[in-house]
């Protein structure tokens, strides 16, 4: 009983995490196509093609696991933009995508200090780890570029606007993940 | 800046929506032009891009018709030229 809790658990987190990589992709893809600054242009592009590939990682990771993705139905990024508004410039556009990039790096942290998750999970999260810490990175740096133009005020005033509405978030849908995650930790110590 | 009439705008939305003009009549609502919450946010910075302009969430929060937002952008690139 307890291992196929478990098994169900475990295949809902990984089609999450699949789910969730392929939604930022397609997110990020649209707006690579209309942002014509260079250096944002160039980096969200980039970020695009990180967000799809995760996706396939954790495509390959189910398979080898031999689990199929089930499907989840996401609306985080609905609810963030009810939460703190849909962003109406580029500058808002990255101070979501800061607050969402550092949730999901916080999630994935989460997940991989469980001590007995198979080594391929152990293996993809480490990949894409990587990953997120230059996205938190470009676009962190291009928000303090972003002041002189915007205004210090307005892009501090956005980050923590949209830092709030992750928590709220957070509260209603994401916790979800970690007790998932705490529920993976609990059935393999038991 | 060159001034903008609302009917260029409109044709600039019905390109990236990939919706025909006769979709975008003045008093259609947005809310049943865009449906998805990404269209919405690619459309919206779409156009800030090709008319050089910019917009705030207050300004947003306001429109309700496609007239409504033909009329801001045309609007905002007015008053910048």
């Amino acid at each position: 009983m307890i291992g196929e809790l478990r098994g169900d658990a475990e295949r809902w987190l990984l089609s999450y995490y699949r789910a969730s990589e392929i939604d930022g992709a397609l997110f990020f893809g649209r707006l690579a196509k209309v942002i014509r600054d260079p250096a944002v242009q160039y980096d969200l592009t980039r970020h695009f093609a990180d967000e799809s590939q995760h996706s396939r990682w954790w495509t390959d990771c189910m398979d080898d696991l031999g689990i199929r993705p089930m499907k989840v139905v996401s609306s985080y990024q609905d609810a963030y933009l009810e939460a703190g508004g849909a962003p109406a410039n580029v500058m808002e556009v990255l101070a979501v995508t800061l607050a969402f990039e550092r949730r999901v790096a916080g999630s994935y942290a989460a997940h991989a200090r469980v001590p007995t998750i198979a080594p391929q999970i152990r293996a993809t999260l480490a990949k894409i780890m990587k990953d997120e810490g230059w996205h938190i990175q470009w676009v962190s740096r291009t928000l303090e570029n972003l002041k002189p133009s915007y205004g210090a005020d307005a892009v501090t005033a956005a980050i923590e606007r949209y830092a709030a509405a992750d928590r709220e978030v957070y509260q209603r849908t994401l916790a979800e993940h970690d007790e998932i995650v705490r529920s993976l930790d609990h059935f393999k110590a038991a | 800046m060159s001034t903008i009439d609302p009917a260029t705008v409109r044709k600039r939305i019905a390109e990236t929506l990939q919706l025909p003009l006769a979709k975008l009549p003045d008093e259609r609502l947005l809310a049943e032009v865009v449906r998805e919450s990404f269209a919405m946010v690619e459309m919206v910075i779409d156009l800030q891009e090709e008319f050089g302009i910019r917009l705030e969430q207050a300004e947003l929060r306001r429109l309700e018709t496609v007239a409504d937002l033909t009329a801001l952008v045309a609007a905002k690139c007015g008053s910048a030229s």
